[in-house]
């Protein structure tokens, strides 16, 4: 009964929709002009009118025009075209590949594509030809530098390419400030991004603010990555792609080359002290004597040999993929071999989108599966190891290297159980490891696999109204093993300070299950000539499971055989859950006027089980409107402003961004304590409290801008202001330790995040026969400013994340989010370094200053790029500025062993400090200029840097600026016209060179490392915010290059 | 037909998702919480970390206080070295991360248990969680003198707790003793049939329990022996209670099963000596030549069983000077680990809550001082005595007879008395309780010739009188640790330190 009435109904709209028609049908086809394939999807339009229709599966398309219409061509990816109907009867069109368009598509919330013309946000799609420009294995990769507003920072360089990544700043100032990853309509978790492959994806929308939230729910207020994966082609193609690219060390800390092992001058051959004599080319021993008396002996010179420990490594790359009308078949095989000796990860995935439609009915299905098998150096295990040996700072593989004196041959110990000198019991130094021996000692192996599917069913009744359901499931799975393959010390071993390392094993599963199930139905219709009305109302629910478990053996019996069957002693272990809901109803209501204008009201409620049963419901409303106004005011559009178009959006959005069960303390048996002794249990209490009556925080953001076209959308610039307001945020306060408890989680702070989003397209810039030049520039400004941490304790600050005694992140009232804290040396009014009269040395304070950001407040891309004939040449480079980043702990170790550059300051002869200052005698409590008094002038050089040169942090507290080309390729496309002639079956081929962090420019003072990386970015731990805390677990930054090879049949 | 599956299905969710029962799955299932907890579960770790903090964490007294010094592996440890304290040196006494729990996170716990327990109407625990809270408070108090106390342990009300004059803290403390001295005391009292194993110390032998308040309230009593000098009320209450001290052979000893186990061995083992694996776990802590000398000096065989015989020196035994630069060539393995076989020799042998060498010692300095009647030359003897037995020494009772005759400990040639049994006492607690022979010091100024680091950069500093607040109170309780005003460890003492 209810068909029909909807059948009438659609039947009436018919007649109207006829009875306002224009005259008569033009017809036609679109292809790609690149390779001649027809375009699915493109939208057809006549200007000025609300009439559209889409292209077909093989490319065609009927409309109704008159004379003087003139149709719209627009599709992702292309740019669009307009044609002038005149008489034509048949118009084909063939579409230019072009990456950004004023036109353009963008896939919004639900995967429902809007053209950006009506965005009242700002948004930017990057197509796949931009995503994958130079190939790299991680989607984020590809996205870096692009967009304006998206921070990806790469915070390591191992075969995983860890990054992290923040749109338009933070929201939360100790939670999740991922953005959203939402994979074909279905809402993820954003480390999925690593599974996918950059090859399936057709192209990816990046909506920056937080006005998707009404409709994705409270994880979209970071901002949403919208993936939208290959739907298949109307004719069948195979593609068949290439890759391979070389990592190479780019850079390396500054280390001192000029004296070898010892102390106070002389030489001592155990040492890894390098506080020796200056290196004078002669032959010296290393190491104590064997048992047999022999003595290593080498050149007391300087090398590079540390630098060199590490390999090239190498990543191999080969994608398959079949597509058909609703049919995209898709496999990758990426393996890459890293930096680290035998450190090495593969990534297979295969990937299955399938669709079929009948009648109004449309059922699609788009599965993938990705697996990576990975076996890398495992530094926790090392870590734990040096812990218990008492002797710290020397925790990862980069200081073991960094401390090893200038002289030692590195990499003649690869062999470290055959050469002699390279053997564990006989390396060089008592206080340290054979870089190799420990590489291979400890790895850690494991699998993990991602399985993605969803399922989506559409209904169209009529033509203005339409249901979708849809289904998504993502598991993810990891087993990994961390083995360490132990050796035991000999006698002459342990005389030399040398203990044994167990053989032991830890396995952990982590198993996470992510349901969505989701109904929404759309309503899109015109009310009249002028007005244009489109409404959503649906609902959400999602249940997320976790389990993970891991059990170990600290000592197996039988080496090789890891087993925990092998072992003696008590097995150690651990296991942990959580479930959680959330359920919401949303709405949207959008009004558009003459297509011109556009106002979109939304709403949303939600429920969570993370909140008690009083506080878990909260509703949030927002409000968008754009008006573009050339179209609006007639006159303005002239040969000079193409276009020009404003927009605003409000919103409000609530969350609760915490982890299942926080509203109590929890008392465990902690498994290091001991307990359960045999049938004795032991529990403890927790370190955090907690407010049962937790509520959700709240986001008010506001955000304005324009996008405008020149001379003829050859000069394109987009800018936006944001303005977030984020208040009763949940953090873990830190609350004195004499309450029982290190912190307690309260709806406490508050602050503002806002800054400016330029994009700029000059396209082209320049035009020649056969070519042309392109720049695409984009830059954001960010800043924010902490408004209250915790009033009701007076509390001002609070650490964020892992913090040292000496240093760390801190949000602070007043200051921007985040800031450092550090010590420095004591100084007087005027700045100037107080010291000791007697014997020239400073103290260090023993409180902390405040100093510096950790985020960038500019960062700026840079994306020129030249088309000639068949070549295409593109380069990408950003810049990041106006934050620092610590190197505490690789400089003091470094400071301790002096081996880095600071410590041969003055040839390590006497020197008065610069800018220090002594007491004036005359005069107490007033300084004059330090002119007599000289550090190591009575003592041992290293007293100095052992001492407040190491404790004054502030030392190693650098400017993180840089510049960085972060990518460079140069493609040939093999002309078409050769490979037709030449044979038929293949369509396309090209072949490119491609780089990737080509090159790093660092301020003068940075003498250390990569200012993005961080051993703290682990968001499992609660690192989430954590920035610019380097220490020596991290590798140095690599350079990628490489070619590759992309074929169509 | 299409519809109305939709729609069904619609309600479905809608109309599941909108029950109660939906959200309510918010229960930890991994872990108990307070509603769960039974102060059984707490008691164990409660004694076995304060142990362990007591027995393996006060390595910085045993440097300063002339016992250790570093082992020549290890480059110069500042400020440990010279004095130099600050609010970030050992911070872990006040809070710290599980296995090595600070005091405030102990007694945390400790608080959880005697609050359960008095729910519970089970007063054998509030009885121990007096006791541990006297210890845990005691440590506190003559690290840092005014600590927070009254307002401790209530988050709900209480984020920054003010601080408690040391000396008020005393004295609440001995009023909780006396409390616990009532509970052990009491005819009616029923030992929980858990508290049996729970009870790792004395399993659930309530008149050991007593000596244990008794030999807690004296040591209370003799560390604030400088201005509190005759405490008859105090001993009063101890002569009532009947119980008396920890005798000869009736040391406290704590053993929740350890063994050679992982995380399960005896922790000064495990701390100082090896792992389960057999691995040496500590070259940084050696002998001092010092205290080695005071024994060797006076024939003394005492050190051959503190201290362990070097892995690589012909000469067995032998230390380092305080803040000494490393001789060339040497390392630790040729210097003397400082838990010998006397004290631990096994990773299942049990720990200590309270020796009886410490107890007789006490006693022996009350007796001294006259607060209690019996003979004080016979408990500094018997004090004596039971040093060699403890640490079992080879024929122990002749051994210690020919010492306490040579002229380092013989009674009668001593001028001073109370110079005697804390000289004697310092040299009866190494490894044992490294932190008395520093609250001795600072109290007494005994041993008198405890040498001062060598490091260059001591400067005039001097063995500090106390530890600087932790810088974690500075920040998260800075009101409260300002109004102590600038704390100088170098010149800021303990209440009870008057000398």
């Amino acid at each position: 009964m209810k068909q029909k009435l909807l059948s009438s109904i659609f039947a009436l709209v018919f007649l109207i929709g006829i009875s306002y028609a224009q005259n008569r049908q033009v017809s036609g086809k679109v292809t790609s002009a690149t390779d001649g394939s027809p375009i699915t999807g493109v939208s057809v339009s006549v200007v000025g009118s609300t009439t559209a229709t889409q292209t077909d599966g093989s490319g065609n398309y009927s409309i109704s025009v008159s004379n003087s219409s003139v149709l719209n061509f627009s599709y992702i990816g292309y740019m669009s075209q307009r044609v002038t109907v005149g008489n034509q009867a048949v118009i084909n069109v063939q579409l230019v590949g072009d990456s950004e368009t004023l036109e353009e598509v963008v896939v919004t919330a639900l995967g429902i594509e809007r053209n950006k013309k009506d965005l009242g946000y700002a948004a930017t799609t990057i197509n796949n030809a931009d995503l994958t420009n130079v190939n790299a294995v991680n989607v984020a990769g590809g996205l870096t530098g692009k967009v304006s507003g998206l921070n990806v920072t790469g915070v390591n360089s191992g075969v995983f390419e860890d990054v992290k990544m923040n749109l338009r700043g933070i929201r939360s100032l100790t939670g999740n400030n991922n953005p959203l990853l939402v994979v074909d309509g279905v809402p993820m978790d954003l480390n999925y991004l690593a599974n996918l492959n950059p090859n399936d994806i057709a192209n990816v929308s990046i909506l920056k603010g937080s006005s998707s939230a009404s409709i994705y729910g409270p994880d979209a207020r970071n901002g949403v990555i919208v993936v939208t994966t290959k739907k298949g082609s109307d004719v069948p193609v195979v593609t068949l792609g290439h890759s391979t690219q070389f990592q190479s060390v780019s850079f390396f800390p500054a280390l001192q080359k000029k004296f070898g092992n010892g102390y106070d001058g002389i030489l001592d051959p155990i040492e890894n002290w390098s506080w020796g004599p200056e290196y004078d080319g002669t032959m010296q021993p290393l190491g104590d004597p064997l048992e047999n008396g022999d003595i290593q002996e080498v050149p007391y010179t300087g090398t590079d040999e540390r630098r060199k420990f590490y390999e090239r490594g190498v990543t191999h790359q080969t994608d398959l993929s079949f597509s058909m009308k609703d049919f995209f078949l898709s496999a990758q095989d990426a393996k890459v071999k890293g930096i680290i000796p035998n450190d090495q990860n593969r990534r297979t995935s295969i990937r299955l989108n399938t669709g079929r439609e009948y009648k109004n009915f449309d059922v699609r299905l788009n599965t993938s599966y990705a697996q990576q098998n990975f076996n890398i150096y495992d530094y926790e295990q090392a870590d734990d190891y040096f812990t218990a040996q008492n002797i710290g700072g020397n925790t990862g593989l980069l200081n073991q290297l960094i401390n090893t004196p200038a002289h030692v041959p590195v990499t003649s110990y690869k062999d470290y159980e055959g050469n002699v000198w390279a053997q564990y019991d006989n390396w060089f130094t008592h206080y340290g490891l054979n870089p190799y021996f420990q590489a291979a000692n400890w790895r850690k192996e494991g699998k993990r696999q991602n399985l993605n599917t969803n399922l989506e069913l559409n209904y169209k009744p009529t033509e203005w109204l339409s249901f979708v359901y849809r289904a998504g499931l993502v598991s993810t799975n990891r087993s990994e093993r961390s083995l360490s393959q132990g050796h035991e010390v000999s006698q002459f071993g342990l005389s030399r300070d040398k203990t044994s390392i167990p053989v032991a094993i830890t396995e952990r599963n982590y198993n996470q299950e992510r349901l969505s199930s989701e109904l929404f139905g759309q309503f899109n219709k015109e009310l009249n000539d002028d007005f244009r009305l489109s409404a959503i109302l649906g609902t959400y629910v999602r249940q997320v499971q976790y389990r993970g478990t891991n059990v170990g053996a600290g000592s197996l019996l039988v080496p090789g055989i890891y087993n925990l069957g092998n072992r003696i002693g008590n097995l150690d272990g651990d296991s942990d859950g959580f479930k959680s809901r959330l359920f919401s109803i949303y709405g949207n209501v959008a009004l558009n006027y003459k297509g011109w204008a556009n106002v979109e009201f939304t709403g949303r409620s939600d429920r969570t089980s993370t909140l008690s049963l009083d506080n878990n419901t909260y509703f949030y409303p927002g409000v968008i409107g754009s008006i573009v106004l050339t179209d609006a005011i007639d006159n303005l559009r002239s040969s000079t402003l193409s276009y020009l178009k404003l927009r605003a959006a409000w919103n409000k959005t609530g969350n609760a961004d915490i982890t299942p069960y926080l509203l109590a303390t929890t008392f465990s048996q902690p498994s290091d304590t001991g307990f359960p002794f045999g049938s004795v249990p032991g529990f403890t209490t927790g370190n955090v409290d907690y407010d049962p009556n937790l509520k959700p925080e709240f986001i008010n953001s506001s955000e304005f801008g324009f996008e405008s076209g020149f001379w003829n959308d050859r000069i394109r610039l987009e800018a936006t202001y944001f303005y977030q307001l984020n208040t009763d945020q949940i953090v873990n306060v830190r609350i004195s330790d004499a309450t029982g408890y290190r912190g307690t989680y309260r709806n406490a702070a508050s602050f503002v995040n806002k800054g400016v989003e330029l994009d700029l397209n000059l396209s082209p810039l320049i035009r020649f026969n056969d070519g042309g030049i392109r720049f695409r520039a984009n830059a954001t400004y960010n800043d924010s400013e902490v408004t209250d941490i915790f009033k009701e304790q007076e509390l001002n600050e609070i650490a964020i994340g892992t913090t040292y005694t000496r240093v760390g992140n801190y949000a602070i009232k007043g200051q921007p989010a985040f800031v450092w804290k550090a010590t420095d040396y004591l100084r007087d009014d005027q700045g100037r370094i107080i010291v000791d009269p007697t014997n020239g040395r400073p103290s260090s304070s023993s409180t902390l200053d405040i100093f510096g950001r950790t985020m960038p407040k500019w960062i700026i891309g840079l994306n020129p790029s030249v088309d000639y004939k068949s070549f295409k040449l593109s380069a990408l480079f950003e810049r990041k500025t106006g934050h620092q980043v610590s190197f505490y702990e690789l400089g003091t170790s470094m400071a301790w062993t002096g081996v880095s550059e600071a410590t041969a300051y003055n040839n390590r002869e006497p020197f008065i400090l610069p800018n220090s200052v002594i007491p004036d005698p005359s005069n107490p409590g007033s300084y004059i200029e330090n002119t007599t008094a000289k550090i190591g002038e009575n003592e041992g050089m290293y007293e100095h840097y052992i001492a407040e040169y190491s404790t004054a942090s502030r030392n190693f507290l650098v400017d993180a600026s840089s510049w960085r080309w972060r990518e460079l390729s140069l493609t040939y496309d093999v002309p078409s016209q050769w490979l037709a002639s030449k044979q038929k079956v293949l369509k396309s081929l090209s072949i490119s060179l491609v780089g990737r962090n080509l090159a790093l420019w660092l301020p003068k003072e940075n003498r250390y490392m990569d200012p993005d990386f961080n051993s703290y970015a682990n968001s499992e731990d609660g690192d989430y915010n954590t920035f610019g805390m380097v220490d020596a677990t991290i590798n140095p930054p690599v350079r990628n290059y490489g070619f590759t090879i992309n074929a169509k049949f | 037909m299409k519809n109305i599956l939709i729609i069904l299905l619609m309600s479905v969710f809608v109309l599941g998702a909108c029950k109660d029962s939906f959200f309510d799955i918010n229960s930890n299932p991994n872990r108990p919480t307070e509603h769960d907890i039974t102060p059984d579960l707490l008691m164990t770790s409660v004694i076995a970390n304060s142990v362990k903090r007591m027995t393996t964490q006060y390595s910085f007294a045993a440097f300063w206080t002339g016992y250790w010094a570093r082992g020549s592996s290890f480059g110069p440890s500042m400020p440990l070295e010279n004095y130099d304290i600050t609010s970030s040196f050992e911070t872990g006494h006040w809070s710290g991360v599980t296995p090595d729990q600070g005091w405030y996170d102990i007694l945390m716990d400790n608080y959880v248990m005697e609050t359960k327990a008095q729910a519970s109407g089970e007063d054998f625990y509030v009885g121990v969680a007096k006791v541990i809270k006297a210890i845990g408070f005691m440590y506190l108090v003559d690290m840092y003198n005014n600590v927070p106390y009254s307002e401790a342990f209530q988050p709900a009300t209480t984020l920054a707790p003010k601080y408690d004059k040391g000396q008020d803290i005393y004295k609440s403390l001995l009023a909780e003793l006396d409390v616990a001295r009532e509970i052990f005391g009491s005819a009616d009292l029923v030992v929980p049939e858990k508290a049996m194993s729970a009870d790792v110390v004395f399993g659930g032998d309530v008149s050991k329990w007593s000596k244990l308040v008794n030999t807690q309230t004296l040591k209370l009593l003799i560390h604030q022996s400088e201005v509190v000098t005759n405490p008859t009320d105090e001993i009063a209450k101890i002569t009532a209670d009947g119980n008396g001290f920890l005798g000869k052979n009736e040391t406290a000893w704590t053993d929740p099963g350890y063994s050679n186990d992982q995380y399960k061995m005896n922790p000064m083992y495990v701390y100082y000596v090896r792992d389960h694996n057999g691995t040496l776990m500590d070259g940084f802590n050696r002998a001092s030549n010092y205290l080695l000398d005071k024994y060797r000096d006076n024939a003394d065989i005492r050190y051959q069983y503190i201290f362990l015989e070097a892995t690589d020196n012909a000469s067995g035994w032998d230390g380092n000077d305080l803040g000494a630069n490393p001789e060339p060539g040497k390392n630790s393995t040729n210097e003397s680990i400082v838990i010998g076989k006397g004290l631990v020799n096994s990773p299942s042998d049990p720990a200590w809550l309270f020796t009886s060498v410490e107890s007789l010692f006490l006693q022996a300095e009350a007796a001294q001082r006259g607060w209690i009647s019996e003979d004080a030359q016979a408990l500094y003897e018997s004090a004596v005595e039971e040093s060699f037995s403890f640490l079992g020494v080879v024929d122990a009772q002749n051994e210690a007879t020919t010492y306490l005759s040579t002229s380092i400990a013989s009674w009668s040639s001593a001028s001073d008395k109370i110079e005697l049994i804390i000289n004697q006492k310092y040299l009866a607690l190494p490894g044992i309780n490294n932190f008395e022979a520093w609250v001795d010091y600072r109290r007494l100024g005994f041993p008198s010739d405890v040498p001062l680091s060598v490091a260059t950069s001591t400067g005039s500093r001097k063995i500090p009188r106390r530890m600087q607040y932790p810088a974690n109170e500075f920040s998260y309780n800075a009101a409260n640790v300002a109004a102590e005003g600038n704390i100088n460890p170098q010149t800021n003492k303990i209440w009870w330190d008057v000398n």
